[in-house]
């Protein structure tokens, strides 16, 4: 039997998880990646926040529900134009006027340039998730964290029109500058946006926001194995300290409860 | 049954892991159980508290010496063996240690010292001499002064209960003595005094002695004590609130 043990039940683990979400770092990446057609670089940053509720499983499972994460996604994407409107060649046209001359058309070479359009999206999602119970002693540390297990099925907040919306928005303001686009522009969003379309937005969005939950620790318990128990108060009261000797945390079912329990043996 | 029992936190600490605490505590800081007047104690330190000296007309003050070893703590259910005096009872602790009572006898090698002068000697009184010496040296190799201290140990039995008290501002379980009892100690009426004496020092010493919650339970999670301290099944647990 152990020496000391702590325990809390499944409100309580709650209560810690939000607060540990809501306490780890922004999580950031950049890299590039597939949008629908196109290739687009990426700089992206997320921040875990509530869970909804914890579910506790013995004997070694941590279910956190409805964990959120808010994010956001600068996009750079390069979009050629001819790829989506022809180019427009008119030749020249003269005509011969009596007195006048020859009076010519001028020619009319477009060739649509490549813009790049900058996207901004933010949104949140929500999952939930499994975490394991890793104890660890590194470093003279003991550690007890949730980690997240496998892959989390991603549920987006915004509607996928509505983000479809955004990106048809930036590159219509992108291409606004290119001369006579304007009666073009309408054709070239629309055919930009059907082009992307759902699979390559949620193409794009998994696999740079799954890593930001995937493999994340949940800090649930850290102490150095050099146990502070007082800390110095005077040159006659040195810090009074005694040694973690070993660290455990499961889920354990004790009815009615399934409570998170945390033991440890101590010495002088 | 769950542990926690409707509340959202429980800890408990086994009687070892209390004892391991205390044992950390009196050996990292000694002078929670040593005190002496300046005689044998000139200045406080890491090992002893120094004290005034017991103020008697012509004497200049009594010099005392009053030490504990570390008290060892048995929680209910009764295992260290007591005496008959005492019974342990559900919710207590009880807890054996040893005093060492020591006064500077400066009367002593006098005139009216049976022991002075070179008069012969039978072998227990030798041996006595033989002892006295021993614990002079001792004294003189700290700083204190005492120029015969003579000792006594006595071993002591109490029983107590626990109480929330505060450690530098943060929940802690103090130790409250509700009985003592001393060893071999005749005729009765000096036993008492003795008890009295010593049970009023062993509660103060206690008080001393807190152990903060947070060491309890090892800095895991966070604990706002409404159950406890309690005593149950050679442990003493708590339970709240984060």
């Amino acid at each position: 039997m152990p020496e000391i043990i702590a325990a809390i039940d499944e409100g309580a683990a709650t209560t810690i998880f939000t607060t540990l979400a809501a306490g780890l770092p922004p999580q950031s990446s950049s890299g590039s990646s597939s949008f629908g057609p196109f290739t687009a670089a990426y700089a992206a940053t997320a921040t875990l926040s509530s869970p909804g509720t914890v579910d506790l499983i013995p004997p070694g499972t941590i279910r956190v529900a409805d964990l959120r994460m808010d994010w956001h996604l600068h996009l750079s994407l390069s979009l050629d134009i001819g790829d989506f409107l022809p180019d427009i060649h008119i030749p020249q046209v003269c005509v011969h006027i009596p007195c006048v001359g020859d009076v010519c058309t001028p020619k009319i070479d477009i060739v649509w340039p490549t813009v790049t359009v900058p996207i901004d999206l933010s949104d949140y999602v929500k999952t939930t998730v499994d975490l394991g119970i890793a104890v660890t002693l590194v470093a003279g540390t003991w550690k007890v964290e949730g980690v997240v297990q496998g892959v989390p099925n991603l549920q987006f907040g915004l509607t996928t029109a509505a983000m479809l919306a955004v990106v048809g928005a930036a590159v219509a303001a992108a291409v606004a500058w290119v001369p006579l686009i304007g009666p073009f522009l309408a054709v070239l969003v629309a055919a930009v946006v059907a082009a992307i379309g759902v699979a390559g937005l949620t193409g794009l969005l998994d696999p740079i926001l799954t890593p930001f939950i995937s493999g994340t620790r949940f800090p649930v318990y850290a102490q150095p194995q050099l146990f502070t128990v007082l800390p110095a108060a005077g040159a006659n009261d040195p810090a009074v300290t005694i040694t973690l000797d070993t660290i455990a945390a499961e889920v354990q079912h004790n009815p009615p409860e399934d409570e998170l329990v945390l033991s440890a043996d101590i010495s002088a | 049954m769950s542990l926690t029992e409707g509340w959202a936190v429980f800890v408990s600490a086994h009687e070892s892991a209390l004892n391991d605490l205390v044992t950390a505590l009196t050996t990292a800081r000694p002078h929670f159980l040593s005190y002496g007047s300046p005689a044998f104690t000139p200045v406080s330190t890491r090992f002893d508290t120094a004290m005034a000296a017991i103020p008697f007309p012509g004497t200049g003050g009594i010099d005392w010496h009053v030490r504990f070893t570390t008290p060892h703590l048995d929680l209910y259910k009764q295992e260290d063996p007591l005496p008959p005096e005492l019974t342990l009872g559900p919710g207590e602790f009880s807890l054996t240690t040893t005093v060492q009572l020591c006064v500077d006898c400066t009367s002593r090698g006098g005139k009216g010292d049976p022991t002075h002068g070179d008069r012969a000697q039978g072998a227990d009184e030798r041996a006595a001499r033989e002892a006295a010496k021993a614990e002079r040296e001792r004294w003189d190799e700290s700083r204190g002064k005492a120029r015969n201290p003579i000792c006594t140990e006595l071993g002591v039995a109490a029983i107590g209960h626990l109480v929330p008290t505060s450690s530098g501002g943060e929940p802690a379980v103090g130790f409250a003595l509700d009985a003592i009892e001393l060893v071999d100690v005749t005729p009765d009426s000096l036993e008492s005094v003795l008890e009295c004496l010593l049970g009023t020092v062993l509660r103060a010493v206690l008080a001393t002695l807190a152990i903060p919650l947070s060491a309890i339970r090892v800095g895991a999670f966070t604990l706002t004590p409404a159950q406890g301290p309690l005593i149950e099944a050679d442990a003493v647990l708590a339970r709240g609130s984060l």
